[in-house]
């Protein structure tokens, strides 16, 4: 029994499309609310209560888009005041929630995309493809945390030249922007210099040959049939207008019909699968544990 | 065409003989019995109207109690439901519904209760109708009849006349400001002189077929308002020869709106119209009780002897805020209809401002009216509990101190933002960062806090909407309309007006300087329309949606624009500074302007 980051690539990269998917084009607040629980859960499962000061930063981030919506939309009926002749609305103000939510919940989707799909992986699953795609998708994927490492390596650098002694915000806010310009010059040279690096190293010049470390299984064939048949569920209520949902100008739930209901429970199945398997191999491995 | 069936059903002179008037509204029962299937009167109200409790049902059954006919039971338990499961928006609605419980003979305390919120909160109409279930003996906290009545003859215009805005006096508003003034006809010298001023003007405005018209449309609602309203002096329209115009009367009149069914129509030749029906049979009720030396339509026989007013729940039951509110609205919301500001002109805008008026006479509020009173009652809801402590807070001081302007929050506020700086500051120097540059940071911060404070302006819906901006130095008066002509029968959303008519043409005053922007702000204001206008600075507007419809809904070429004079500026409405008499179009395209005719500025 493997957890399911040893899954095969393509049957985690074909689940992680149909969840990240349907969360980014379905508007249903139901599918919404389901994503962004199952992204958090799934994320504090794998790793526990590390990241701490990261998930307040989404926290606020999630308060800022959904406070930002009523200030620019002025749809809805219900009007909470009125803001220099603009009227701020109750349903503008659960739209925005409901944006959020969407893009909060797809942004955990990527943390944990990006702490499983490896380079490796990513080669794997698009080198065959494409070696180009490949390349910069792994690149791209890698720049969020590479920048993070480089930004502290910078900053105790400076701290390490005394540039940090003074204890105060302005000066600290000034350094942090210094840092940033640092490591942002930095990217763009290393974005070229790994390029012509690739390229010297003859990249992309012929048919790309890889040694496989991964077995497509029969477990990985069950999975991705699985995904994909929770996925057409999930379609077939978005074809069908099943899962319409109307903000404005009031909030309107009667135009969800019963397959979209169905929809939504695939949907909740669909993000719970990977969670029940970590949670069943953890188990297991504590059983064995426990028999040693 | 609808063959109308004139029933020769005159006697005798001008006069109708009660049973004649009884074979009338025995017609619109036997009509309205066959369209719901029942067998009887009793079966209709337990079943059918019962049903539509809350809905339509209500005019029925002040007229059936009125009738004679007792047994409610049924319709007023499903009154009852229909309030306790849905929350009413509209005072008018309110006032019908507590009218309707009256009448079906309950002693419910909602009839009292609702009457300080509900008087003087959406114009003439709440005062009118919180009139009648005065006049019924119910008693409130903030008013009396006397103080009403009051408020009633000081809306009255030059020409003796009523009406919802403008400076001439409407048919229908004068005949119903009449009815709920009739019981203090004998008692009261300036109401008896204020009735004769409205009964002239209601003598002179109708035509020689003996019916009246409405902003130029002859329709039969108008007529049955003026009959309930004489009826409710004691007047014999068929007898005083004020009301007999080349030896036709009111209900000859109306009449001519019978179809050949039973039913009525609300324009010569057109079909059955449920509105012109229910106020033709009430008013013939009314008719009948005047010959039959019964009181007026609205001072119900049959109501429940009113029991001491219990104030000190209803004060309970009524938070700080709304009591708060409460106290201001009723002297804000006055002010758009009391005001000359807005009156209706010409003839086409007039025809929407007639089914405005009716549907409020029928209580059928928010169906079709477009720019009116019940409007705003619809489209404006009130803070709800799901408004943050915060704005209830703004929402207390502003209606304390500024007697519902705005702003008074800001005081407050900036004392807060100060605090909390103060705090800070403390909390630094306790925790050891005291470098001089945090507290320039703290400083600055609360500087920045204090300019945002002070920039924007925060009002609470009920604040806002419905007082009209004030213009002391008005230099010319624009009229204005919305249309949406362009996106009729493309979609059934129940926000689109069945006319196409969001703002009927209504005159605004103009001070030096404002533009087209800024009227249309007013009259979001004023009346309550839902607009959602992007952009910081005035040159930068743009006009997304107006009263929920929206750019792109319908077409790629979809989207609002604006005339002046005819013709199509090319300039931002935040831009367009207007002239005295300025005639300002908001009209919405699907075609990028080709299907408006449009012509463009040199």
């Amino acid at each position: 029994m493997r957890s399911f980051s040893e899954f095969d690539p393509v049957a985690v990269t074909v689940w992680f499309f149909a969840v990240i998917g349907v969360a980014m084009f379905c508007g249903h607040p139901l599918i919404m609310a389901v994503s962004l629980a199952g992204a958090v859960l799934f994320f504090t499962v794998r790793n526990g209560t590390r990241h701490g000061r990261s998930h307040l930063f989404f926290a606020l981030l999630f308060a800022v888009l959904a406070l930002a919506n009523p200030l620019i939309s002025h749809n809805g009926e219900t009007v909470l005041f009125v803001l220099n002749d603009r009227p701020v609305t109750l349903e503008a103000l659960l739209y925005g929630v409901n944006s959020a939510a969407m893009i909060v919940g797809v942004l955990y989707w990527f943390r944990s995309f990006t702490q499983i799909m490896t380079s490796e992986k990513i080669l794997c699953v698009a080198g065959t493809l494409s070696p180009k795609l490949a390349l910069v998708l792994s690149m791209a994927l890698r720049a969020v945390p590479m920048f993070a490492r480089r930004a502290r390596q910078v900053s105790d650098a400076q701290k390490a030249m005394g540039l940090y002694s003074e204890d105060n915000i302005i000066d600290d806010v000034r350094g942090r922007m210094r840092v940033f310009s640092i490591i942002s010059t930095w990217a763009l040279e290393n974005g070229i210099i790994t390029a012509d690096s690739m390229t010297a190293r003859g990249y992309g010049t012929g048919r790309r040959t890889q040694l496989r470390r991964f077995r497509f299984t029969a477990a990985d064939g069950v999975f991705t049939a699985v995904t994909l048949g929770l996925l057409g569920v999930v379609a077939a209520a978005v074809a069908t207008d099943s899962l319409a949902f109307e903000f404005y100008p009031r909030i309107d739930i009667s135009v969800t019909g019963a397959l979209g209901i169905c929809g939504v429970i695939a949907y909740g199945a669909l993000v719970l699968l990977p969670i029940f398997i970590e949670t069943e191999v953890s188990l297991r491995w504590k059983y064995l544990q426990s028999k040693v | 065409m609808l063959s109308l069936a004139l029933v020769p059903i005159r006697a005798a002179g001008y006069g109708y003989t009660a049973d004649e008037v009884d074979d009338l509204i025995g017609g619109i029962l036997a009509y309205k019995l066959d369209e719901s299937g029942a067998d009887d009167v009793q079966e209709w109200i337990d079943g059918y109207l019962s049903k539509k409790a809350g809905v339509m049902s209500e005019w029925y059954i002040i007229a059936l109690s009125q009738d004679g006919v007792r047994d409610m039971g049924s319709y007023e338990r499903a009154l009852k439901d229909y309030i306790g499961s849905n929350k009413i928006n509209s005072a008018t609605t309110r006032e019908k519904y507590a009218l309707a419980l009256c009448a079906a003979g309950s002693s419910d305390s909602y009839i009292a209760d609702i009457l300080d919120d509900s008087i003087g909160a959406t114009g003439i109409m709440s005062r009118i109708y919180g009139l009648h279930i005065l006049n019924n003996g119910y008693t409130c906290n903030n008013y009396t009849a006397e103080s009403v009545a009051d408020e009633l003859l000081s809306m009255q215009y030059n020409d003796g006349g009523w009406a919802l805005f403008g400076e001439y006096g409407d048919i229908d508003v004068t005949a119903m400001t009449i009815q709920a003034l009739a019981p203090y006809y004998d008692e009261r010298g300036d109401v008896h002189s204020a009735i004769d001023r409205g009964l002239e003007l209601l003598s002179r405005r109708q035509m020689d077929d003996g019916g009246y018209q409405s902003f130029g449309t002859p329709n039969p609602e108008s007529s049955a308002q003026v009959l309930v309203a004489l009826s409710a002096l004691g007047i014999d329209c068929c007898e005083d020869s004020r009301f007999i115009k080349d030896g036709n009367t009111i209900i000859d009149s109306m009449l001519t709106y019978r179809l050949a069914d039973g039913g009525y129509c609300h324009v010569a030749g057109g079909d059955f119209n449920e509105t012109a029906t229910i106020q033709a049979m009430y008013s013939f009720v009314a008719y009948k009780r005047m010959l039959e030396g019964e009181g007026s339509l609205y001072v119900i026989d049959d109501r429940q002897p009113v029991s001491a007013p219990v104030q000190t729940t209803a004060a309970a039951q009524t938070s700080i805020v709304t009591s708060a509110q409460t106290g201001t609205s009723a002297v804000t919301t006055a002010v758009p209809h009391s005001s000359a500001s807005a009156k209706a002109t010409t003839v086409s805008a007039a025809s929407a401002v007639t089914s405005a008026t009716t549907s409020a006479g029928t209580g059928t509020a928010a169906t079709s009216a477009s720019g009116t009173e019940s409007h705003i009652s619809s489209s404006v809801k009130l803070p709800t509990a799901s408004t943050s402590a915060a704005t209830s807070a703004a929402v207390i001081s502003s209606a304390a101190d500024e007697g519902g302007k705005g702003g008074g929050y800001k005081p407050i506020a900036i004392i807060v933002i100060i605090g909390a700086g103060a705090l800070l500051s403390v909390l630094l120097l306790a925790l050891g960062k005291r470098s001089y540059k945090n507290f320039i940071f703290v400083g600055a911060a609360v500087a920045a806090g204090v300019v945002i404070v002070l920039v924007t302006d925060i009002r609470s819906a009920k604040d806002y909407y419905g007082s009209a901006s004030e213009k002391s130095n008005a230099v010319g008066t624009v009229t204005m309309e919305i249309r949406c002509d362009t996106v009729l029968g493309k979609s059934d959303a129940d926000y689109i007006p069945e006319d196409g008519i969001i703002l009927p043409v209504t005159a605004f005053d103009i001070e030096a300087g404002d533009t087209v922007y800024d009227v249309l702000t007013d009259a979001a204001q004023t009346y309550g329309i839902q607009i959602d206008a992007r952009g910081g600075s005035k040159s930068m507007i743009y006009v997304a949606g107006i009263n929920y419809i929206y750019e792109f809904d319908f077409g790629d070429l979809s989207g609002w624009v604006y005339h002046v004079n005819g013709i199509s500026p090319s300039r931002n409405s935040g831009d367009y500074v207007l002239e005295d008499g300025d005639v300002i179009e908001w009209l919405y395209t699907c075609e990028l302007g080709h299907d408006l005719n449009e012509v463009y500025e040199e």
